[in-house]
């Protein structure tokens, strides 16, 4: 049985493994039909053959001149425009440390700042360095039946210690 | 990787794929200044890209791949351009040769060409890298990026179309 025409081009290229090629080898050596595709196939790369190449020697050198001349030309620019500036790695470590340090510091020192900078809220009267003090102090306050506040002297009025005095007061307040 | 031995490199891969990936360049465009161009893009992306090769087959296959790909990008841009200008072939550009024994050798050239033209990209491209690149089917397959069963089919496919459209039992002049 004549193999696949398949098949027959992949001998034709000298693809076959060793173990078929043998085989086909023999057929094709006693079918005329085989032979005939076979001759086809040297057909078509004769007609191929015919089509003339010129010499590229000359090429060859023509497109290097080219290829230079273009990529020197890309390297003037780029050393004009995108001057590459080197880091070595510790060195760009070392900016990112020094970098990240400065911001912490200033970030840090804003709200150190900000808390000491704001007095804390403290009546000559009633004496409330502290809630819990402050509490009992607002107790005797309204048994006294006497209110003396005093608005604290700070630039900053809505701070983490006031809304608790404020609350504090305001609950006090209604409840009597 | 420095600059140095990469353009070291460059060299070594320019003297030696040049030829064969001038070859295909020009069996696509069938046009020499055309496959000058398509080779001088193909390099200058070459030493543009960022990755380096693990060796030369490797390189090759990466060239003649974008060399395809160019070259038929060309004839596509040429298609638009003969339509545009109403021009019906696109005449290769060979070297003239008096004689009647050239002039049918002239027309057996144009018979190839002609027929090499009606085969669709994908059937083409394997051909010319069998018959004129003198590639293998492994090389094939790798720079096609298609499977070697596939390189396989599709010459035989290729063969099949070209049996069709060049003339039949014609023996060819040597």
């Amino acid at each position: 049985m004549c193999p696949d025409l398949e098949i027959l081009s992949t001998y034709y290229d000298d693809e076959i493994p060793e173990t078929h090629r043998k085989e086909i080898e023999i057929h094709v050596s006693s079918c005329q039909k085989c032979q005939k595709i076979l001759k086809e196939f040297e057909n078509i790369s004769g007609f191929m053959e015919q089509v003339p190449e010129p010499d590229f020697t000359a090429s060859a050198g023509n497109v290097w001149d080219r290829i230079s001349d273009s990529l020197e030309k890309d390297d003037v620019r780029q050393d004009f425009w995108h001057r590459k500036v080197w880091f070595s790695f510790p060195a760009a470590a070392a900016v990112a440390a020094v970098f990240i340090a400065v911001f912490s510091i200033s970030v840090l020192s804003y709200y150190i700042g900000r808390n000491s900078t704001s007095a804390p809220v403290v009546s000559q009267e009633l004496n409330l360095t502290d809630a819990k003090d402050y509490s009992q102090s607002v107790e005797q306050l309204f048994e006294d039946d006497t209110l003396d506040f005093v608005i604290p002297a700070s630039d900053s009025f809505v701070h983490a210690g006031e809304p608790l005095l404020i609350r504090e007061v305001d609950f006090k307040a209604r409840r009597y | 990787m420095n600059d140095k031995t990469k353009e070291r490199f460059f060299e070594q891969v320019y003297k030696e794929v040049f030829p064969v990936v001038m070859k295909v360049a020009y069996h696509i465009t069938k046009n020499l200044p055309a496959a000058e161009d398509v080779c001088q893009e193909a390099f200058i992306k070459f030493y543009h890209r960022p990755m380096l090769f693990p060796n030369m087959e490797e390189a090759k296959y990466w060239l003649i791949r974008v060399v395809k790909n160019l070259g038929f990008n060309y004839l596509e841009h040429e298609k638009v351009k003969s339509r545009a200008f109403d021009k019906i072939k696109f005449e290769p550009s060979f070297t003239e040769e008096t004689g009647e024994k050239n002039l049918m050798k002239q027309e057996t050239v144009e018979q190839v060409s002609r027929a090499l033209e009606q085969l669709p990209e994908n059937l083409r491209a394997p051909i010319i890298l069998r018959e004129y690149g003198g590639m293998n089917y492994k090389e094939i397959s790798k720079a096609l990026g298609i499977s070697e069963s596939n390189v396989k089919i599709r010459i035989f496919r290729g063969r099949e179309a070209l049996e069709k459209l060049l003339p039949r039992g014609e023996v060819y002049v040597p």
